[in-house]
């Protein structure tokens, strides 16, 4: 290090540490706790894809040899079960918990909401292909997220929400930590011809809504890009009209 | 702000802690050092949302390769190794895309931001955007250098490279300093820095 090295060295050392206090200190453990987590969703989606493609890959081939042996009326029907068995039902995560996709497509564009209010994380995703997908019912794929450590289990409920009208269906249920205070999306497709949904109709952005309450909980139902949304949370009209308003 | 030889008792109890799985073994060490390690981020990437993605990341993968981690050792360094590399990624990353944008809409490199001109006769600013300038690389070996006051032996193992590439940066990078400082600077700035110091 020659002489002007070392004369700048005090400058240096001033202009780093002025540059370091820049920053905004923050507390970055509520991000790093929901990057774990969001990790872990994913990594667990990819067990579910690898052993349902193990899973399909045995059955096929035990279609197949069945098929392959049985008379011809038999056949048929096996044939057709096997068809069905083959349909690969699944939901990606993003990065960020949110629904990315899911598999076979449902024919309308998944919607997610740019806005829940604080402290809501993804609890639960399922999705029914609907039965013009499978003839021989509705196929269901549920998604569950629990807290960290504890097992997650399907809610019988949700299957049951997403099987109910035999259209394709998507549920994201979002939480907060003690399951007290939740927001629910549904959507559907839209028919034709689409009976009108009911209850009091609410501006959501530039478009219209329906506002309906039932107990505690408040359903807004808005249709946007062919899809019927309904949002349930039991936290307020003004909650439900501002997650519908920002679905993109 | 920084890690202290208080915090190695909690900090070896938290390593166990993540070792075995728990989630607050990581919180502690999260609350140990995630200030110092932003600052370091930040003065690399100069951005705040750049350098809490990249201690949040650095964070994740220290939870996930703690296995790896020998817990006879300080944390610190084995966590910072992660946050410098990550960085100087990140910022080579923005360095890039900022390059590409330049050269596909044809635009100009970002105009001197006026305020900076105004007062780029403090020589201590002159210095900051000085070292912004710098590649992503010889910031790196700066920040280890001088604002976490690595010796070079100890920079050299966070860089995973050889003492001789550190010194060689450090003096390129200090060549680099001196000279847009001769330049950009009016003749008594430098002058009146190298007496102050």
């Amino acid at each position: 290090m020659n002489e002007s090295d070392a004369q700048l060295d005090p400058s240096i050392r001033f202009a780093l540490q002025s540059e370091a206090a820049a920053v905004n200190d923050v507390d970055l453990w509520p991000h790093v706790r929901q990057l774990i987590r969001s990790t872990a969703r994913s990594r667990r989606t990819g067990h579910l894809v690898r052993a349902s493609i193990v899973a399909l890959t045995l059955a096929l081939v035990a279609g197949t040899t069945v098929v392959a042996s049985a008379s011809s009326g038999a056949r048929s029907s096996m044939a057709a079960t096997a068809q069905d068995v083959a349909r690969v039902v699944g939901i990606r995560m993003g990065n960020d918990g949110r629904t990315a996709a899911v598999t076979p497509t449902p024919g309308f564009r998944v919607l997610g909401p740019s806005y829940l209010p604080a402290g809501l994380v993804v609890h639960s995703v399922a999705y029914s292909p609907g039965r013009a997908a499978s003839s021989r019912g509705s196929v269901t794929a549920v998604y569950t997220y629990g807290p960290a450590g504890s097992q997650a289990t399907p809610d019988p409920a949700q299957v049951q929400v997403v099987g109910q009208t035999g259209l394709p269906t998507v549920d994201d249920r979002f939480s907060s930590s003690g399951g007290d205070r939740y927001v629910e999306i549904i959507q559907r497709p839209l028919t034709t011809p689409a009976p009108k949904p009911e209850g009091e109709i609410v501006a959501v952005g530039t478009t219209q809504g329906f506002l309906v309450s039932r107990g505690s909980d408040t359903i807004v139902t808005v249709e946007k890009s062919g899809v019927r949304v309904e949002i349930v949370t039991n936290l307020g009209p003004p909650v439900a009209i501002a997650v519908a308003g920002s679905l993109r | 702000m920084g890690y202290t030889d208080q915090d190695a008792g909690p900090e070896r109890a938290a390593v166990e802690l993540m070792r075995g799985g728990s989630m607050s073994g990581l919180e502690t060490l999260v609350r140990l050092h995630q200030s110092r390690a932003l600052q370091a981020a930040y003065a690399i990437t100069h951005s705040q949302t750049a350098a809490e993605d990249v201690v949040a990341d650095a964070f994740l993968r220290a939870y996930e390769r703690i296995g790896r981690f020998d817990p006879s050792r300080p944390f610190g360094p084995w966590f910072l190794r992660m946050v410098i590399n990550l960085s100087i990624k990140e910022a080579n990353r923005v360095a890039m895309r900022k390059r590409l944008h330049v050269r596909w809409a044809g635009q100009q490199p970002e105009p001197v931001d006026p305020a900076h001109a105004v007062e780029g006769r403090d020589e201590a600013l002159h210095l900051r955007l000085a070292v912004r300038k710098l590649s992503p690389r010889l910031r790196a070996v700066l920040v280890l250098h001088y604002f976490l006051d690595l010796n070079v032996t100890e920079t050299a193992a966070v860089l995973d490279c050889p003492v001789g590439t550190v010194k060689r940066r450090l003096h390129d990078a200090r060549q680099i300093l001196h000279d847009r400082l001769m330049r950009d600077c009016e003749p008594g700035v430098v002058s009146q820095m190298e007496k102050r110091v």
